[in-house]
């Protein structure tokens, strides 16, 4: 079954070199997945893969919430390569495309998260202590979801559009 | 040739925008390179791979390399100046550290970021070059410097009587204000427009003595006028030649005090009448009875200040009988 946003990610992919230079109809879903997040027997990232190049873990106390959210993806991934019909939670696409906020986002959407946040700075550069806060924030909004929902959601150290959806509305003192 | 700036934190996404997609393969060719993402970290290690395994570059292959590169002047330059690390880069990849090298393939336009303008460079330079490189074994960079032999900016020369001025550049309306005094037969030209022309036309009335019972008296003529005239003139003593120290400034202010003095000559006195012309016509013919020029700063090399306001006041001494249908008919303007 062709999924479009597959097509987007493997043409992104072979744009900036993770996956070979090939037409992208010629790419498997597993290869684009491998190029994504590449992990040994241990789920512990290989280098030279798209999620380890943009989501890093810059406080080792986060470790433990790291090496989850890597697992839980990977957990969504694994299930999609068994059974092609899994739907993919829209969240494990967010990474997959850079739409969460990260060091290597636009600098116009790190400076705005990171005002939201209240932790901007010069160089508008993540930091151990901005990747707590938004744990905590993620953490806060997981919580609130109902229990069907939140297995297999970890919170997230990285600017997930909930993360944004929930520093304005705490904004406008909302939430 | 070209060389293109690459830095160790350039994506292979931010190449092929720069480059274009179809051409990144040919220079990824070109400098040995394989796809991955961090292109640019990648291209550092390279180079430093080649610094490790590559030999010495002699001064007869250096020689050989500056001969390939004698079409752009800035790559024979920079290649000349660079280090014994960066000839082996030369030798292997055809390159410097910073840089890839672009193949001939590609066209890409000019720019900030990349070498190779295209111009040869001069025989001088490259005679100097490899006989620096064959005595030495390096280039010296002072045959580059150019500056002691850079050609001399000739700023706009000043001084009285020039007649190319900085003041060229603007609309100074000479011969537009001009005033003519017969004390010395002279006329000087006003750099500037009056600011200001206040005129002022006069008539002098007696009331009829021992008038009673009248609801208002009687008004008598006796005269008309002067007619007063006060010019006021805003200048600057760089407006004539460029150069403030010319006089020409303060001869003109001389020339308007002086109207306020005759000529004595034995017992005769003669004074001046003046005659301003506004775009060749004449505003006023008359008597200057007041010269104020007030100077204010900045001030200038001779120590004296640049700027004048002179306001004139002219009493009229009309040339031909004034009545009212002379004053009626006269022009508009003038």
């Amino acid at each position: 079954m062709d999924i479009f946003i597959h097509d987007i990610i493997k043409i992104k992919y072979i744009d900036e070199g993770y996956l070979p230079d090939y037409p992208y109809h010629l790419i498997s879903d597993e290869e684009m997945f491998e190029a994504f997040m590449k992990t040994d027997q241990d789920n512990v990232l290989q280098d030279i893969c798209f999620f380890k190049d943009n989501y890093q873990c810059l406080d080792p106390e986060l470790q433990e919430d790291y090496d989850t959210l890597v697992s839980e993806i990977l957990y969504h991934i694994y299930e999609y390569l068994e059974d092609k019909t899994y739907k993919i939670p829209d969240w494990v696409y967010s990474y997959m495309l850079l739409e969460c906020i990260c060091d290597n986002s636009k600098v116009e959407d790190r400076h705005d998260y990171l005002v939201l946040l209240g932790l901007d700075n010069i160089d508008d550069k993540m930091s151990g202590e901005i990747q707590a806060r938004n744990l905590e924030i993620s953490r806060g909004w997981i919580n609130k979801f109902p229990s069907e929902y939140k297995e297999h959601r970890p919170p997230t150290m990285f600017g997930e559009p909930h993360v944004i959806k929930a520093l304005r509305l705490q904004s406008v003192e909302i939430g | 040739m070209k060389l293109l700036n690459v830095d160790k934190n350039t994506t292979l996404s931010e190449l092929s925008k720069r480059i274009g997609r179809s051409n990144l393969n040919k220079l990824l060719n070109a400098n040995k390179l394989d796809r991955t993402p961090k292109i640019g970290q990648a291209f550092v290690d390279l180079c430093n791979n080649i610094y490790q395994t590559t030999p010495e570059v002699s001064s007869d292959e250096k020689v050989k390399l500056l001969n390939t590169l004698t079409d752009n002047s800035d790559i024979f330059e920079e290649v000349s100046l660079t280090s014994e690390n960066g000839w082996k880069l030369v030798s292997q990849l055809r390159t410097i550290p910073g840089k890839v090298h672009v193949p001939d393939t590609v066209e890409l336009a000019d720019s900030a970021d990349m070498l190779g303008n295209g111009i040869s460079i001069s025989s001088t330079i490259y005679s100097q070059a490899v006989s620096s490189i064959r005595s030495t074994g390096r280039v010296d960079s002072n045959i580059f410097e150019t500056s002691g032999s850079s050609p001399s900016i000739a700023i706009a020369s000043s001084g009285s009587g020039a007649t190319s001025t900085v003041f060229d550049s603007f609309h100074v309306p000479w011969g537009d204000i001009t005033l003519y005094s017969t004390g010395s037969g002279e006329t000087v030209d006003f750099p500037v427009y009056p600011e200001e022309l206040s005129d002022q036309a006069v008539a002098n009335y007696t009331q009829m003595p021992d008038m009673l019972y009248q609801y208002e008296p009687w008004q008598i003529y006796t005269s008309s006028g002067p007619r007063q005239c006060n010019i006021n003139f805003k200048f600057h003593r760089d407006m004539w030649s460029g150069d403030h120290r010319d006089g020409s400034a303060n001869n003109l202010v001389r020339f308007c005090e002086a109207q306020c003095y005759p000529n004595y000559n034995g017992s005769a006195v003669n004074a001046p009448t003046s005659t301003l012309y506004i775009v060749g016509k004449p505003w006023i013919t008359g008597v200057i009875t007041s010269v104020s020029p007030v100077w204010s700063g900045p001030i200038g090399l001779d120590g004296f200040y640049l700027y004048c306001e002179m306001e004139l006041q002219f009493t009229e001494v009309a040339s031909q009988a004034l009545s009212y249908s002379t004053i009626r008919n006269k022009s508009v303007v003038g």
